[in-house]
Formats: C-alpha cells, sequence, structure tokens
C-alpha cells in the first residue's frame, strides 16, 4: 500500500511538474493567451506539415491527407497524440496541417471544371523568388527536403537533372495547385502543399524558386 | 455610407449559415462581424463569445463561396480585445489582396453596411477574382502582410460544423498463408483470419475513449474475440494525458506501436514479443503518460503505469495480459521512458516491477488431468517479477530499423502449474528476447512505379528461457525472417516472408527446427 501511495503521489508530482513547466513557459511568452496553434495560422500548419512528415513516420507509413477528411482527422490525430506520446502542441499543428490538406482536397475536387484541365497561369505574375523561398521553406520542405531530394519515401527528386522540374510550368503548376500523384507513389502532394489559403500566386513564387535553386529549366 | 452588393445566392447562403451559427450550441451571437467580398467571392469574419469552455472568444473565418468549412483561426481565454485585433487585423489583410470589407452584423450587411478603412489606407476598389490573382506582383501583399492573413488556420479546437463528439472507425484486418516444413512433414494452411476494428470516440477536446476488439477463427472453426484495449484518455495538460482503463503495456516499442499488421514490417511477432512472450501485452488500471517538446525538434516521452499486472501462467512462467482483477494486493508499476534528439532517432528504456502469486490449482482448459488431488505439502508463495528493457529506432527516408531488448526475471516461486502434482517449488525464471529489423524502400533508388513500392526486410532474434525446462522446450528459439513487402497503399500491404526457427531447448529425438514461408495481406484502415 505504501509503494502504491508513493507511486500515485510520485506521478501527481510529475503531472504537477509538466503543468509547472508549461505554465511557466506560457507566462513568459508574448500573447500567452493565444490557443498554442490556431493563433498563428500559416506557421502551425507548416510546422504541422513537418511534424506529420516526421512524426508519423516514425511508425508506420505516411498516409495520404486525402484518405480522412477534417473531422475524422481531428479524432484520429487525438489518438495518435496518445499511442506517439506527442505533445499537445504538435498533435497540434498536424491537425492543422492534415484538416487543412483535407479541406484543400475538398475544395479543388468540387472546383469549377476550368480548374480540372491544365491551365494557362500566364494571368500570374513571374514568380518571386524571395518569397517562393519564403513558401518552399514553410511548407513543401516537410516532404521534399530543404535539398529537394525528398524526405521520405516516394517523394521525387527535384534536383534529378530529368526530374519533375523539366515540364512545363503550366503543367507544374496546375498539379501543384490541384493537387497531384505520381504513378505508382503511394501518396499524392495534397493540393497547394495542404495549405488551402496559399495563392496561385504563391505557388508560382514556389516554382519561380526551385528552378533557380536546382538550376533546372522547362524542357523544350 | 456605402453600400454593397452582395449577390443573391452568397449572402442567402452567409446569412442561413449564420443563422445556424447564432444557434449552434455553444456559441452564442457575433460580438463583431465583417464580410469581405470580391466581385465574386464573400467571406465572412466574426468574433463570437463560447457560451462554454474556457475561451472568451474566437474568431470564426468563413468562405461559403469556397465549398471550405468554417475555421476558428484564434481564440483567447483572456480578452476579447485579442479576437477583435485578430479579426481587425484578417480585414486589413484581406482587405490590401483586394477584398472589399464591410462591418456589422450580417443579416444587416446590406443596410447599414460600413466600409473598414485601415490606418493610412483607403479603401480597396472591389475586383474580380481573375484580376485578384493577377494582379502584379508590385501591387501584391508584401511576405509580411502575408504572413497576417492565416494560411491553412485550420483550429486545432474543432472545426465550427463538427459536433460536440465525433467518432473514427479504424483498425486493421489481415489474411495470412502458411507453409511449413518441420523435419520433412510440409503442412499448408490458410491461417486464421483477423478483423481488429477500432473505435475512437472524442468529446471536444477532453477525453478520447477507445476501443479496440480482435476477432478471429480459431483452428476448430469457433469464433474467438478478445478485447485488445477499452481505454478512456483524459487530456490533462499539452505535456499530460490520464488513461484509465486497459491500456496495452507502454514497456517496449513492438507491443504498443508496431503489432498491427500493417504497422508491422513482417508478418508475425519476433520470437519473444507476441502472446507468451516476454513483452507485457496489456493491463487494467491507470496510466500518465505525454511528451516534452525540448528546443525546435528533439522530444522526451514517459509512460508511467500502475495496473493489476501479472499472473502466474499456466506453464509457471509469467503472463501479462490484461485480466480484470489482481492476485494479490500489489500493483505493477510499469512504464518507458524515451528520447527523441531527432524526429528519426528514438532511444527507450522500459521497465516493469511488481508481484505473482502461487496458485494450488491449475485451473487451464490444457493443463494434463491429476488422477487424484495431490495432498498439499506447500503453501503457494509470491514472487517479484522485475522486468527492464532498452530499444532504439532509425526511421528515416527509405530506412526502416529496428532494436528492443527486454529481460525479466521471477524469483523462485510455489504454485501449481501444468503438469504439476498439487503445489511445487519453481525456481528463478529468467527470459530474454531480442530483436533487430531492418527494412528499405526501394524508392529512394527506382522511380519506377511498381518497383519503388517494394520493401525488403531483414529480421533476426532470439528467445531464451532458463528455469522452466516446459516453457524453454516449447518457446525457446533463434528465428531468422527475410521478407519482401509490396505497399499497395499506405497502409495495405501483401508480404512473403520465409522464417526460419531454430528451437533451442528441444529435448533430443523433437523437431528442432522450422522452415515456413507466410503469404500475407493485411489493410490499415
Amino acid at each position: 500500500m505504501k509503494k502504491l501511495l508513493l507511486i500515485l503521489t510520485g506521478s501527481a508530482l510529475l503531472a504537477a511538474g509538466a503543468v509547472l513547466t508549461q505554465t511557466m513557459a506560457q507566462s513568459t511568452e508574448p500573447g500567452a493567451n493565444k490557443a498554442p496553434a490556431a493563433s498563428d495560422g500559416g506557421a502551425a500548419a507548416a510546422r504541422g506539415a513537418k511534424a506529420w512528415a516526421n512524426h508519423c513516420s516514425r511508425c508506420h507509413n505516411l498516409r495520404s491527407p486525402s484518405e480522412l477528411n477534417a473531422e475524422l482527422w481531428d479524432v484520429s490525430v487525438q489518438h495518435m497524440r496518445v499511442r506517439a506520446n506527442l505533445p499537445g502542441s504538435v498533435a497540434d499543428d498536424i491537425k492543422v496541417f492534415l484538416m487543412s490538406s483535407a479541406m484543400a482536397e475538398k475544395q479543388y475536387s468540387s472546383a469549377p471544371p476550368q480548374r480540372a484541365a491544365t491551365a494557362s497561369f500566364a494571368y500570374l505574375a513571374p514568380g518571386d523568388v524571395v518569397h517562393g523561398k519564403e513558401i518552399f521553406s514553410q511548407t513543401c520542405i516537410a516532404c521534399h527536403g530543404a535539398d529537394g531530394k525528398g524526405t521520405i519515401p516516394g517523394v521525387p527528386d527535384l534536383t534529378a537533372a530529368d526530374g519533375r522540374l523539366v515540364n512545363p510550368d503550366d503543367l507544374l503548376l496546375t498539379n501543384i495547385i490541384k493537387g497531384y500523384q505520381s504513378e505508382g507513389s503511394l501518396m499524392a502532394m495534397p493540393p497547394m502543399g495542404g495549405n488551402p489559403d496559399l495563392t496561385e500566386q504563391d505557388m508560382a513564387d514556389v516554382l519561380a524558386y526551385m528552378r533557380k535553386e536546382y538550376g533546372i529549366a522547362p524542357g523544350k | 455610407m456605402r453600400h454593397k452588393k452582395i449577390p443573391a445566392l452568397s449572402t442567402a447562403a452567409l446569412l442561413a449559415s449564420t443563422s445556424v451559427i447564432l444557434f449552434m450550441p455553444g456559441l452564442a451571437a457575433a460580438q463583431a462581424s465583417y464580410v469581405c467580398s470580391t466581385k465574386s467571392l464573400d467571406r465572412s469574419i466574426e468574433v463570437v463569445q463560447p457560451d462554454y469552455g474556457s475561451a472568451v472568444c474566437k474568431v470564426l473565418y468563413r468562405k461559403p463561396d469556397e465549398g471550405a468549412p468554417d475555421q476558428f483561426l484564434w481564440r483567447s481565454n483572456q480578452s476579447m480585445a485579442f479576437c477583435e485585433e485578430k479579426a481587425q487585423e484578417l480585414v486589413a489583410s484581406l482587405t490590401a489582396t483586394g477584398f472589399d470589407c464591410t462591418e456589422g452584423k450580417i443579416d444587416a450587411v446590406i443596410a447599414s453596411a460600413q466600409p473598414i478603412q485601415t490606418k493610412g489606407q483607403a479603401p480597396a476598389p472591389t475586383v474580380t477574382n481573375a484580376a485578384l490573382k493577377s494582379q502584379p506582383l508590385a501591387q501584391a501583399p508584401q511576405s509580411s502582410d502575408k504572413q497576417n492573413v492565416p494560411m491553412g488556420g485550420v483550429p486545432y479546437q474543432r472545426v465550427a460544423n463538427q459536433t460536440d463528439t465525433s467518432w473514427h472507425l479504424a483498425g486493421y484486418a489481415d489474411a495470412t498463408f502458411v507453409v511449413s516444413n518441420m523435419d520433412g512433414t510440409t503442412t499448408t494452411d490458410f491461417s486464421a483470419a483477423r478483423f481488429n476494428p477500432g473505435f475512437h470516440f472524442q468529446y471536444k477536446d477532453l477525453i478520447l475513449l477507445e476501443a479496440e476488439a480482435e476477432i478471429s477463427v480459431n483452428a476448430d472453426g469457433e469464433t474467438d474475440v478478445e478485447l485488445e484495449y477499452a481505454q478512456a484518455d483524459i487530456f490533462l495538460h499539452d505535456n499530460a494525458t490520464l488513461v484509465v482503463g486497459q491500456f496495452l503495456s507502454p514497456v517496449g516499442q513492438f507491443q504498443e506501436r508496431l503489432h498491427p499488421t500493417w504497422i508491422n514490417r513482417l508478418a508475425d511477432a519476433p520470437a519473444g514479443f507476441g502472446h507468451d512472450g516476454v513483452q507485457p501485452a496489456s493491463d487494467v488500471g491507470a496510466m500518465l503518460r505525454g511528451g516534452i517538446l525540448i528546443g525546435e525538434e528533439a522530444i522526451a516521452t514517459y509512460a508511467i503505469a500502475v495496473g493489476n499486472g501479472p499472473r502466474i501462467s499456466h506453464e509457471g512462467g509469467v503472463a501479462f495480459e490484461a485480466k480484470g482483477g489482481d492476485d494479490n494486493s500489489n500493483k505493477a508499476v510499469s512504464g518507458r521512458v524515451g528520447f527523441l534528439p531527432f524526429p528519426y532517432l528514438e532511444v527507450g528504456g522500459s521497465f516493469l516491477f511488481g508481484d505473482v502469486t502461487g496458485v494450488e490449482e491449475e485451473a487451464g482448459h490444457d493443463a494434463d488431468p491429476v488422477p487424484m488431488p495431490a495432498p498439499v505439502v506447500l503453501e503457494p508463495t509470491d514472487a517479484k517479477v522485475m522486468l527492464w528493457g532498452a530499444d532504439a529506432a532509425y526511421t528515416r527516408g527509405p530506412w526502416n530499423v529496428r532494436f528492443e531488448y527486454l529481460n525479466m526475471t521471477r524469483d523462485p516461486i510455489a504454485t501449481a502449474f501444468e503438469g504439476s502434482v498439487g503445489v511445487e517449488m519453481l525456481p528463478e525464471l529468467e527470459l530474454q528476447a531480442w530483436y533487430a529489423q531492418i527494412a528499405y524502400r526501394l524508392s529512394e533508388i527506382t522511380d519506377h512505379q511498381i518497383l519503388q513500392r517494394f520493401e525488403p526486410v531483414v529480421r533476426y532474434g532470439e528467445f531464451k528461457v532458463s528455469g522452466l525446462d516446459e516453457l524453454a522446450e516449447e518457446a525457446a528459439e533463434e528465428r531468422l525472417d527475410v521478407g519482401l513487402n509490396y505497399w499497395i497503399a499506405p497502409s495495405i500491404v501483401a508480404r512473403g516472408v520465409g522464417q526460419w526457427r531454430d528451437f533451442t531447448d528441444r529435448e533430443v529425438g523433437e523437431p528442432s527446427s522450422e522452415t515456413r514461408f507466410l503469404l500475407q495481406l493485411a489493410y490499415g484502415f
């Protein structure tokens, strides 16, 4: 009985310590009244993309964001938070990314017909490499990696001389904007990188950045 | 005063959904409301005050014309001003990108809408969506402005049209075909197909109730149903979840995280890590667990559980499966601490200590019949059980490399067991099991649409038993597995596995090796 009491006391102290640590951390942060993940929308989605790529693959293959809808991801990630001992903030970020991606899938799959075929994006401004790098390092980096070679199985090597980037801009932009699954790949790239509030111009900026960074122009 | 023309359909949609929001359980009327429009799109931003929960306010962002579900972008537990400020920041950001924003209640937009102007900013002209997207880069918002527009701002709390309770059916199923050769005798079997449905019921962000059953057909054609786990997860804190009920043991990695066949890289558990092995399977009790982020990437994890603990097994060993009652008053304590310096590298240490109590009569259905009750010359005793283990996993890119080791000792014990005559004294029992496994996805070296889905796997492991001859004879083995996975989908796999087993403690004359070939289809859903 004494042992049980000791154990329970120890557990309570551990929990109290964790609560105290978090409370102290929050109290030193500006804007401490914000929700941990929802307070910084885009950054949470970007963090979530990385956390999804990093943590979910610790045990199993990454499952495509389009496998479940947003509500189901909400429950599923909560389950995984417990099973994988994820800090709540990390699980919340993963939710933001997966739920956003699921919504983007829904949004683009029911989009007007003109989005369905390869579109012309001549109306977009020339890509802004600096801004493209910013977007890439926030969102695309989770799967494609900083070096463009891919961080998870099945993601194509963007730096390959005969790789994806030799395709024309309009085709690549269509795929990036609508989402795309390569032949043989287990998983689709979500529309807009899983971030429905990014714009088509953002995607053009990302493409410009990738072309400059990896030195690959469209093939003829 | 400027009146804004809103397309009739969009206005109706906004009005209708506003009504829903106003009467949505838990949400009071909007405290502030804005509508931002282009010629073809309407979006609304509302500051709402929840009726329950800790939040003082939330900012609701709606894009009905784009088919996107409603989103709560921010919340505050302390200040309504925070939400209002965030809502106005969003209004300013949308205005800067060409939206025309007005304030007021949505149902009064047409009559009393007011244009919103941010400091030093003239009202933006209404533009078409196409025009918005085609605006020259020079007129596009600067990147800092873009940061203010919530990107993918789906709330971690819930989407707005969700009910308080959500649920999700998950689980896995598999079917296996086995060819076995033991001492020249070959058998072939379609082994039992399994169906493991898992149910997850979530109430807000407070509690998740989860349960999984294993339904299978045994060799006699009977359907077996077992409860794998049934637990309530109470989210106390960002770093602490209280689990109560029947849960998978936190000791090691395989049983808790890797045993579902769509996650496991091979067709069965490593030697000593399945049923009747040294790795605890489940327990009934309470557990505190969680993870703590250290810096940007490193994570420390912990799990400490108190439960009924192990019992003496039919053979006189130790059974680590959940029981709805305890055989003594000593609760077992188990747990694991893990550390991930990088997300792809995890090391962990596990422990369990508890007591098992000897029994006067072995009641297992496989017990050998004893003609007459033997006189009890010994009283059953208790024995300490101590278990420790270490594990490591490297999961980066195409590589999936794992190692686990477990060591358990049980003190000498007086107990009845299968085949004993009454209560007998059993010596100290020591069980050791370990395995090392390497898997590699070919997608790293080929883009071929079929080849890239293959994954060769090799695993070698050993289960040692000392102190209990019957168990050693039955279970001690060295095992080599060589397998090839073909991933049909991320959670659907077809695999073939060659398995070579050497039984290291068999009596002379007994089959000492077995070669098996397993074909398996596994589906995680």
